[in-house]
């Protein structure tokens, strides 16, 4: 997939709530989209406007076939793969190329 | 929009086992940094681990409102000495303090009086003092932003019950209580324990 084709399919999973969040036996509460602190709208709305350029993909730790998808924007950290039909995806702050995590 | 229900199967790729199937499940998620659970939301388990690796779209309301309730905000204006004086005592207990530790002193002696380590009925006359002493200097306000656990929360909210003063005034009397305790004396009061917890907080 080119990053067009990536950036129209995480933002119509998106506005169709076909998202998930990754957890870890636990919320991680910096991650905005799994608190309700950004709404998947509102995240469309910033990931409409990104470019190719704050894209990067690599292959996801746990799973060689499957890219992890990075896009820093306008101070946000947005990552995302595709699996199973669905994005997992998480949503948080970045300042000055440090993640507050 | 895929709305899951309580034993349902799907997949995932979990943090220890890789690809794994999930089965929905309502369960009692915590939250990372230990403030609060989101008590009874349905997550994706893994079949291999057991662990809730899975929160679909459908969870988030509810892990949002666990959250607001897990973090109570206290905001309050006041006027830009009243921080001075927290930056001023926070100088004399860290090397290299910042404004991050206003909430740590602040909170340090609303747990003191909230035991009963100190007298509530002082709070009031402490606050008189220090008005005065500010009253007629031109200052700026600020806004001093905190945000408690339920548990600092409810201690809070027993002192403002206690000395029937707003939540401004309370924190006015706290920094009152700080500036005599820990900014004017030749030693600060409780010095040893304070730089116990800064060191532990800046670790």
């Amino acid at each position: 997939m080119n990053f067009q084709d990536i950036k129209r399919k995480v933002i119509a999973d998106l506005l169709a709530s076909n998202y998930s969040i990754e957890a870890r036996q636990d919320v991680d509460e910096k991650n905005l989209l799994a608190v309700g602190k950004i709404s998947p709208g509102e995240l469309a709305q910033i990931l409409k406007q990104c470019r190719g350029q704050e894209h990067s993909s690599s292959p996801h730790h746990k799973d060689k076939n499957v890219d992890m998808h990075i896009i820093i924007t306008k101070s946000w950290y947005v990552k995302f793969h595709f699996y199973s039909g669905s994005t997992f995806i998480s949503v948080h702050k970045e300042n000055k190329g440090k993640v507050l995590k | 929009m895929k709305v899951f229900k309580a034993d349902e199967k799907g997949k995932a790729l979990c943090h220890r086992d890789g690809a794994v199937t999930t089965t929905f499940a309502y369960r009692d998620v915590p939250f990372r940094d230990g403030r609060g659970i989101a008590p009874k939301i349905l997550v994706g388990v893994c079949d291999t681990c057991g662990d809730a690796i899975v929160i679909p779209a459908q969870s988030t309301p509810a892990i949002s409102a666990a959250r607001q309730r897990a973090e109570h905000s206290v905001e309050v204006n006041v006027p830009a000495f009243y921080l001075e004086v927290l930056d001023a005592a926070a100088t004399r207990v860290l090397t290299g303090a910042t404004t991050d530790f206003r909430k740590p002193l602040l909170v340090y002696y609303m747990d003191r009086y909230s035991r009963g380590a100190e007298k509530t009925s002082e709070l009031t006359a402490l606050h008189k003092a220090m008005s005065k002493h500010v009253l007629g200097v031109k200052t700026p306000n600020r806004r001093l932003s905190m945000k408690f656990t339920d548990a600092a929360h409810i201690r809070f909210e027993q002192i403002v019950s206690e000395t029937k003063l707003s939540k401004t005034n309370l924190i006015k009397s706290l920094v009152a209580k700080i500036d005599e305790d820990i900014v004017k004396p030749e030693k600060p009061k409780h010095f040893d324990e304070l730089v116990t917890i800064a060191n532990v907080l800046y670790a």
